[in-house]
């Protein structure tokens, strides 16, 4: 034993005394937070929330998540003294005896624990159920692994299939979580970007679903680490009826946030932001409180235990979001940052009525109950709040300013961070790997690049009742033709103002349909709405979209932020796109490229002067080639679509032609290669030219 | 003019305390302070100051650091920077000196130096003149005070005629109650309700005016209302002072025994709130939501056994009781 654990270890019997008291306490809570948790939850997907620890606990074929293997690790101490096998013994029909033939002697999950915004005033009808299964990583073979992570992911892919819901399955050793080691977590970066951040959070917003108690519920706030250390020896010595050592896990003491964390979380967030700007912001702004102000006002979740014995029901204001949303206001406050207040108070507001979709909350939720005081504490007037109210009325273009607000004011804490951190390394203990993936991903976000198609605002991406869309062919105010995108029917009369995205060719349109994943890829709820003759015809329109939705689809499962520069991964070429057919000449060539990053890019080669089809063949390759070179074969990938409505295949083979040529040939660099270029093409020659290569 | 704001930055509390002090002798009052430089430089981003005053030791990063960060932002270059320490070497005056300092305070402060310094700096300056809105307020209220009824009236009608607002309404609410006008009291504080629908003066005064004319049941519904805001806003005493103004309208109601039921529970006297819910209760036995709230405080004193058979109740009594439902699933599943 440490020699200051023992200065610091307490007598038993006040030991047992004060760990039985808090465990009243943190009972009391955790069944707060379960109501809470049930209240938002519909009744189909309570039924899920009922079933997953018995999926986790037993390894049945008759039951989802079963794995056909006998060393597939399951068991979750103590789930058959739970209320959760009552509820599936009743609705299951199982009777006790039934069941023991798949269940292990031994336990090997020690609990299973939600975390995140379940049970808080952050949860929403589709918020993620993330489930932390802790384990004893050295109880269990390299293969045992495999098979509990097959077992998980296999429940995790039913919950989806069976009811449309999210959950993540997080499995944490023991040892690792006293050391603050996330790295096992499979999120990129999330794990080594965060650690002590993460263990606040955990002990902020846990939820106990079955299994051992974590000690430090049960111990006294403020505890240094060798007084916990006291504590836990000393607990791990009790016995009696009234106390079972093994009820409790030490999943390590928390004393602070370290600093040099904070700027690897904030770079967490940035990429965070993409998905739900407002969580991030509000997330950000409680790293920054962290930072500046943790030694003066304490962690935030040591004031959540301190609270636990007031905790009973409806105590909105010890609401684990609550609490951050005023430690992340109080930052502003402190900082006497009256944008950041007013940005902080309009994210709570969205954050409380449901954003990225928002809705109306009826009289009698907690969530209203708490805006009200919220609205009143902020002195709101009527026009605030309206405004905010009619959020999902907001143009497109005001919800992407909005998005932009959120992303600057998270910029901006990143760099009060970085500026002052001082003589701290700022990175410290974060794998390089995930630095540079977490940097990489924050880059793609924020980079202004020629010809990148821009993200849709969040509402739009994340709305589930988005109908079909429209696409218009029109001209705008200013005698241009433009395509623009629309959530309704556009009439006559309606200019682009109301529109989602407007751009002066069909390609684009349809790019930022498809980099936006709207509409869940289904290009039949994409129509062409005839507002003037229009050059294509909807089936056109709708083939075109099944096709690239089809060549851009999720053969990209995970994006590779680790090279600094993203390489060409998807070239789609387009010939004759939205044109009006006049004759069978190739007039227009367009690009849609995708990148390693995810990232969209449109461009328009102009053939127009070109003097002959064979000539705008080469050029159309040439500029093909621009993206595909610089990958390897194999690794990227090209599509020539050509609208136009013969059926001759000549002008497609013969770019395919070029283009493979200049793979062959090994044509690294296309400057290189502009002397082997044939006359009176596109760019302009110097000097003499070589004959060029027959590539035909 | 604005009031001269100062950032005072100093690890050591005593030191902060004293320079803080002799800049409020000194007649300034918007201080902010900070005991870290990064905290500082954090708040220095975000909010604009006239003058700061920096220990020049400090852990983590010093008051020189400080001062360069500050420097390296163009929109600081002319903000009037001190540091202070107990001493300083002629390799600290030429650090400073190149980093723009704007001079430098040996400690312990003293009222001279830190007034010589100050008066050096042009934005030093006093707090502005109160303005236009705030002085016919004042006007207002003093007439109020002094009973000129008529004479109040007439600011807070002219007031009325620049904007609307549910503390005029209020205030002439206020007047014609006095003058024994109690419809057109009611009509005030009803606007002013209707302004601000969390104005729990108004409906408290509302409620009088009612009682004064002889309407029990209003009176009863409006101080009721003044009294769940007050609970709402945890001012305890005065939803209590309000409640038992209602009881001595009606002592059967049983509404009141039920808030004051809440409102013991939120005081945290579980005894005398449970002696509230068994008169409600001899009032209507078979009312589920009192069984609801007796088991809410059961929760709240941790007798979960207790509380589990006040909701069984509560949801025998309505089958459809969705409250009590969620609760006892979520005590069923959670206690151990």
């Amino acid at each position: 034993m440490p020699e200051n654990a023992r200065h610091n270890k307490p007598d038993p019997a006040s030991v047992k005394e004060k760990i039985l008291l808090n465990r009243k306490y943190f009972i009391t809570y955790n069944i707060a937070r379960l109501r809470e948790l049930i209240r938002y939850l519909p009744e189909e997907k309570l039924d899920l929330f009922h079933t997953i620890p018995l999926l986790v606990h037993m390894n049945s074929p008759d039951l989802p998540g079963y794995v056909d293997h006998p060393l597939t690790p399951h068991g979750v101490y103590r789930f058959f003294d739970s209320g959760f096998w009552k509820f599936a013994k009743k609705r299951l029909r199982i009777k006790g005896e039934d069941v023991h033939t798949y269940v292990l002697k031994r336990s090997y999950v020690r609990g299973l624990y939600l975390m995140g915004s379940s049970g808080t005033l952050g949860q929403t009808e589709y918020s993620d159920f993330d489930y932390w299964v802790v384990i004893d990583k050295g109880s269990l073979s390299e293969v045992q692994r495999a098979l509990l992570r097959q077992k998980l992911d296999s429940i995790r892919d039913w919950s989806k299939e069976t009811y449309g819901h999210d959950l993540s399955f997080f499995v944490v050793d023991v040892e690792q979580i006293r050391e603050n080691d996330f790295s096992g977590i499979h999120e990129e970066g999330s794990g080594t970007a965060q650690k002590s951040l993460l263990k606040e959070e955990f002990y902020r917003t846990f939820i106990l679903i079955v299994g051992q108690i974590p000690f430090w519920a049960v111990l006294p706030p403020g505890l240094n680490d060798a007084e916990h250390r006291g504590w836990i020896e000393t607990a791990l010595l009790l016995s009696g009826d009234d106390f079972v050592s093994d009820d409790y896990v030490d999943l390590g003491n928390l004393t602070s946030v370290k600093e040099e964390e904070c700027l690897g979380g904030v770079l967490w967030h940035i990429c965070k932001a993409q998905k739900d700007p407002v969580k991030s912001l509000i997330k950000t702004s409680l790293i920054a409180y962290h930072y500046f102000f943790q030694e003066r006002e304490g962690l935030l979740c040591d004031m959540m235990k301190k609270r636990f014995p007031e905790r009973g029901l409806d105590s909105y204001l010890l609401d684990p979001y609550a609490l951050v949303f005023e430690r992340a206001s109080r930052f502003y406050d402190l900082t006497d940052d009256k944008d950041g207040l007013d940005l902080i108070r309009e994210c709570i507001y969205l954050r409380l009525t449901g954003y990225p979709v928002p809705s109306e909350l009826v009289e009698d939720n907690p969530k209203r109950q708490i805006l009200k005081r919220y609205v009143n504490a902020w002195s709101w007037g009527g026009n605030q709040i309206d405004r905010l109210e009619s959020y999902t009325l907001w143009t497109e273009n005001e919800k992407l300013q909005f998005d932009d607000r959120i992303i600057n004011k998270i910029s901006f804490l990143y760099e009060l961070i970085f500026r002052t951190t001082g003589k701290i390394e700022p990175f410290m203990g974060m794998a390089s790997q995930d630095l540079a993936v977490l940097k990489n991903r924050s880059a793609s976000h924020f980079k202004k690049k020629p010809g990148k198609l821009p993200r849709c605002s969040t509402h739009l991406r994340a709305r589930r009742d988005l109908g079909s869309l429209f696409i218009a062919y029109r001209e705008d105010s200013s005698g241009a033709n433009t395509w623009a995108v629309y959530d309704h029917i556009p009439t006559d009369y309606a200019d682009n103002k109301d529109s989602l995205f407007v751009a002066p060719e069909l390609l684009r349109v349809l790019g930022w349909i498809v980099l936006n994943r709207l509409n869940k890829g289904d290009p039949s709820s994409i129509v062409l709405q005839r507002v003037q003759e229009s050059p294509v015809s909807p089936k056109r329109v709708e083939r075109l979209l099944g096709k690239l939705f089809r060549f851009f689809s999720n053969e990209i499962p995970h994006m590779n932020y680790i090279r600094s520069n993203p390489a060409w991964l998807k070239v789609f070429v387009a010939l004759n796109t939205g044109l009006f057919p006049v004759d069978n000449t190739l007039r227009s060539v367009d690009y849609l490229v995708q990148n390693t990053w995810g990232e969209f890019f449109f461009h328009a080669l102009d053939v127009t002067h070109i003097e002959n089809n064979f000539l705008k063949c080469y050029e159309t390759a040439k500029q093909a080639w621009h993206y595909l070179q610089e990958t390897l074969p194999g690794e990227s990938e090209y599509r020539i679509y050509d609208s136009r409505t013969t059926d001759d295949r000549t002008t497609t083979k013969t770019i395919e032609d070029f283009i493979r040529s200049f793979r062959k040939s090994g044509a690294g660099d296309l400057m290189d290669r502009d002397a082997e270029r044939p006359e009176k093409t596109a760019t302009p020659r110097n000097g003499r030219g070589r004959p060029f290569l027959d590539l035909l | 003019m604005k009031p001269a704001s100062f950032l005072i930055v100093d690890d050591n509390s005593v030191a902060l305390r004293e320079i803080a002090d002799i800049l409020k002798y000194l007649g300034y009052r918007n201080l902010h302070e900070s005991s870290t430089a990064s905290e500082a430089w954090a708040m220095l981003r975000v909010k604009e100051f006239d003058c700061v005053i920096s220990a020049w030791d400090m852990p983590e990063m010093t008051g020189l650091a400080l001062l360069k960060i500050v420097r390296n932002d163009d929109r600081f270059d002319q903000l009037p920077f001190f540091l202070a320490d107990s001493s300083f070497t002629k390799a600290k005056v030429v650090n400073a000196g190149r980093s723009g300092i704007t001079g430098l305070i040996v400690k312990p402060y003293d009222i001279e130096t830190i007034k010589g310094k100050i008066q050096g700096i042009p934005e030093a300056m006093g707090d502005g003149p109160p303005s236009e809105a705030e002085i016919t307020l004042d006007e207002g209220m003093k007439l109020l005070e002094s009973e000129d009824h008529e004479g109040a009236l007439k600011i807070f009608q002219k007031m009325l005629d620049e904007g609307e607002s549910a503390e005029i309404y209020y205030n002439i609410g206020y007047v014609k109650t006095a003058q024994g006008q109690y419809p057109e009291a009611i009509d005030a504080f009803r606007k002013a309700t209707q302004l601000d629908r969390l104005f729990a003066k108004a409906f408290e005064a509302m409620g009088r005016a009612y009682k004064e004319l002889g309407q029990p049941e209003e009176a009863e519904e409006y101080l009721n209302k003044a009294a769940e805001i007050y609970l709402s806003s945890e001012r305890e005493d005065q939803a209590e002072e309000v409640l038992n103004e209602i009881l001595e309208v009606n002592p059967d109601t049983i509404n009141v025994y039920n808030t004051m039921g809440v409102l013991y529970r939120k005081k945290g006297d579980y005894p005398t709130a449970l002696k509230h819910y068994e008169k409600a209760l001899k009032i209507h036995p078979k009312e589920p939501n009192i069984y609801y709230n007796i088991g809410r405080i059961h929760v709240d004193m941790k007798n979960l056994d207790e509380a589990k058979s006040c909701f069984d109740k509560a949801l025998t009594l309505d089958p459809g009781f969705k409250e009590a439902r969620e609760i006892l699933n979520a005590i069923d599943i959670g206690a151990m």
